[in-house]
C-alpha cells in the first residue's frame, strides 16, 4: 500500500503513481481541500508524493483514503470522456 | 475464490488486479467513480503490464460475503463501461452526423425550409408597386366607414329592444 502514516509526528503520506493518476487531478484535489488542512506535493521519480500534517488527532489513514477518492472524483472533471 | 480479487475481510479491504489490455485505465476509473460512495479506492500498479485496484468498504463491518459482491460488482462495473466505450466508438460517425446536423441549422447558407420562405416572402414585397408620396392616396368612402364613430351620430336612432 501506497499510504505512509506516522502517528509520531501525525503526518501521512501517499504516493500517487504518474502513469495512472494524472497531476492536475492531484493539485486540483489538494486545492479542494478545506478546514485548515493543507498538503504538500512532491515528485519522487514516477510518484506524485503528497504528505498531510493535519492539527491535532486523525485517523491519518481514513484521511488518506478521502484523499484518494477525491482524486478519482476530481479525474472524471478532468479531461475524462466517460 | 477468483484469482483477480483478493479479500481482507477483517480490514474490510479488497484488492482487485486488472489487465489494463482487457480494461482501459479510463473505464476502471469511471467504474471506481461509481462506488465512490460504498467505498474508497487507490490505484497503483504498471499502466502497461497491470493495474492493482484496492478498494477499502466504508462500511467498517461488512462482512465477507458483501466485500465479495462489492468487488465482483466492481468487476461489473468494469463490463458496463468497456461496452459503453466500445458502442460509443461504433456509434461515432452517427453522432457526430448528428450534432453537425444541428450545428447546421444556423448556418443561412445551408437548407433550411423556414429561412427560403423568408426569402421568397422578402422578395416577393420588393416587387410589389408602392405608390409615390404626391399621388393622391384618397379611397371615396360613400358610406362614410372610414370616419370615426361619435355618441353625437347615435342622435335620433332607437335604441335596439
Amino acid at each position: 500500500m501506497q499510504f505512509k502514516a506516522d502517528r509520531k509526528a501525525n503526518s501521512v503520506e501517499i504516493r500517487f503513481r504518474e502513469g495512472i493518476y494524472q497531476e492536475k487531478a492531484v493539485d486540483n484535489a489538494i486545492g479542494m481541500l478545506e478546514g485548515g488542512l493543507k498538503a504538500d506535493k512532491s515528485k519522487d521519480k514516477e510518484y506524485f508524493v503528497v504528505r498531510f500534517k493535519p492539527r491535532g488527532k486523525t485517523d491519518l489513514e481514513g484521511l488518506a483514503w478521502e484523499f484518494c477518492n477525491l482524486v478519482i472524483a476530481c479525474r472524471k472533471g478532468a479531461g475524462s470522456i466517460l | 475464490m477468483m484469482k483477480n480479487i483478493e479479500l481482507f475481510p477483517r480490514e474490510g479491504k479488497a484488492i482487485i488486479s486488472v489487465n489494463p489490455k482487457v480494461y482501459s485505465l479510463e473505464v476502471v476509473y469511471s467504474a471506481a467513480y461509481v462506488f465512490l460512495d460504498k467505498a474508497y479506492f487507490f490505484l497503483d500498479g504498471d499502466p502497461e503490464k497491470g493495474l492493482m485496484v484496492a478498494m477499502q468498504a466504508k462500511d467498517e463491518k461488512i462482512s465477507k460475503k458483501a466485500l465479495e459482491t462489492l468487488a465482483k460488482d466492481f468487476g461489473n462495473e468494469l463490463v458496463n463501461y468497456s461496452v459503453y466505450i466500445a458502442q460509443a466508438a461504433r456509434n461515432q460517425a452517427v453522432r457526430e452526423a448528428i450534432i453537425k446536423r444541428a450545428l447546421a441549422t444556423n448556418i443561412e447558407d445551408e437548407y433550411c425550409p423556414e429561412c427560403s420562405m423568408e426569402k421568397e416572402i422578402a422578395g416577393a414585397a420588393k416587387k410589389i408597386k408602392m405608390p409615390e408620396e404626391d399621388e393622391n392616396l384618397y379611397i371615396k368612402d360613400p358610406e362614410g366607414i372610414s370616419a370615426p364613430w361619435v355618441p353625437e351620430k347615435a342622435k335620433g336612432l332607437k335604441k335596439p329592444k
